[in-house]
């Protein structure tokens, strides 16, 4: 009599050592995704038919806002130099001899105006030519050079909203004890490790510039970058504590930071995250989410402190 | 930058917390984001295919797959659903979001329904089960 065959569970079921939770959650991704192919067969063809998994549905997205992007910018940006917006000089000098009288006058309240004029109210990936006002805005008013590509890298976006992160493990047997003291510890510690594991073997070993790129680290989802699997050992040391400028969009309040995890998730609704540090810097004790500008830093010499940036040390 | 257009329906913030709180390695981590992504692209696709009439069904395909990114696509499922197609995928995301909760907490989600008498009774011990009514 011929043996039954044994049933095989989904691929992503059959690895031993998961943690329980992930298992879970594959069992009731493989239901739903049971369900829905087999309740409607024509939605898996149709996908299949077009070389797409449903699962590629946000990166698909990516490539088609980016694509149209790129289009566009062929179509209407204006071929002889003539810019729609004006030059960073003309913006500052304009809000400056506006608000001379005002108590705002002041390189960060220039700021805050600056970004009034060009950004949009809802946060959205820049084009190009806004990109390059603020980076000279910044240049002018904070005497840091910030750059929204830097070495061929951008990412999906430039202007987001930033979310509050807990303290990252720095070495094994870290505690939240030894983060700081205050409010500052009521974020906690976060169970896992960040994207690029612990910042030190030991506790030994944690140099006081590994100290600071924990305290002052920066989230950004590098797992959307449309190349991150491609170039996955090439960008995983590019990114890792790469400086980047925040600047809450808001207040003007602006943060140097290093990037030293990857996230949040697509769902979440955010861009960024930052450190309770960084949280603090830019909005106060109880600021959780808003949005900021988020770009590179050129700093091949590493003059720029990681931190709160001091804005009577701008170029203005 | 990726983007549905439902994103804006997708509030998880319960969600999130509970998956800071799980101690997992940075891949899984990012595999569990990944998949909680995928459930909530196969539900909502699932939601609309209930509610769309089918011979539209082809026609919406084409228009997600072209621009999943288009807001135009909730005037679309409303006009040919006759529904309030925000409310019905917003109804339908909170749904996966309690069921993915249940999954983090531990519990099987089931609905009323299916718990026996005795189970039944223990929740509520003021009523006792029909059968000894009678």
């Amino acid at each position: 009599m011929r043996k039954p065959t044994k049933r095989l569970p989904h691929p992503r079921l059959q690895r031993t050592a998961v943690h329980p939770i992930l298992h879970r959650i594959q069992a009731k991704h493989h239901k739903v995704k049971t369900q829905l192919f087999g309740k409607h067969p024509h939605v898996e063809k149709f996908f299949q038919d077009r070389g797409l998994d449903l699962s590629e549905i946000r990166s698909h997205s990516a490539k088609i806002i980016g694509a149209g992007a790129l289009t566009a910018s062929f179509l209407l940006t204006p071929p002889s130099g003539i810019k729609s917006l004006p030059v960073p000089q003309e913006i500052i000098e304009k809000l400056r001899s506006r608000s001379q009288s005002l108590p705002d006058a002041t390189p960060k309240g220039l700021l805050v105006k600056s970004l009034r004029e060009i950004l949009p109210e809802k946060v959205r990936p820049l084009t190009h030519d806004e990109e390059k006002l603020l980076e000279q805005i910044i240049d002018r008013l904070l005497g840091i050079k910030a750059k929204a590509s830097l070495e061929g890298e951008h990412l999906n976006t430039t202007f987001g909203l930033i979310g509050a992160e807990q303290h990252l493990k720095r070495y094994p047997g870290d505690s939240l004890a030894a983060h700081g003291a205050g409010k500052i510890l009521q974020a906690g510690v976060a169970p896992g490790l960040g994207a690029w594991g612990q910042f030190a073997p030991t506790k030994a070993e944690l140099t006081p510039s590994l100290e600071e790129k924990e305290r002052w680290y920066a989230v950004v989802q590098t797992m959307y970058l449309p190349d991150w699997n491609r170039r996955l050992p090439y960008l995983r040391d590019w990114y890792r504590y790469r400086k980047v400028l925040i600047v809450n969009t808001q207040n003007g309040n602006t943060v140097v930071a290093s990037i030293a995890d990857a996230g949040p998730a697509a769902w979440t609704g955010k861009h960024f995250g930052g450190s309770p540090e960084v949280m603090f810097s830019l909005g106060g004790p109880t600021y959780k989410k808003g949005p900021v500008l988020l770009f590179f830093v050129d700093d091949p010499q590493n003059q720029i402190p990681l931190g709160p940036v001091d804005y009577t040390k701008g170029a203005i | 930058m990726s983007k549905v257009f439902y994103d804006h329906l997708i509030v998880l913030d319960e969600l999130e917390r509970e998956v800071n709180r799980t101690a997992l390695s940075p891949s899984e981590k990012e595999e569990l984001w990944q998949m909680i992504d995928e459930i909530i692209h196969h539900r909502v696709l699932g939601c609309v295919m209930d509610n769309l009439p089918s011979h539209h069904h082809h026609d919406f395909l084409t228009r997600f797959h072209d621009a999943p990114h288009n807001d135009a696509l909730f005037v679309y499922l409303t006009e040919k659903t006759g529904k309030d197609a925000v409310k019905l995928l917003k109804g339908e995301i909170a749904a996966v979001a309690d069921e993915l909760l249940g999954e983090f907490r531990g519990k099987r989600q089931r609905p009323k329904r299916f718990l026996t008498s005795k189970k039944r009774s223990k929740q509520n011990p003021q009523k006792k089960p029909g059968r000894q009514n009678k």
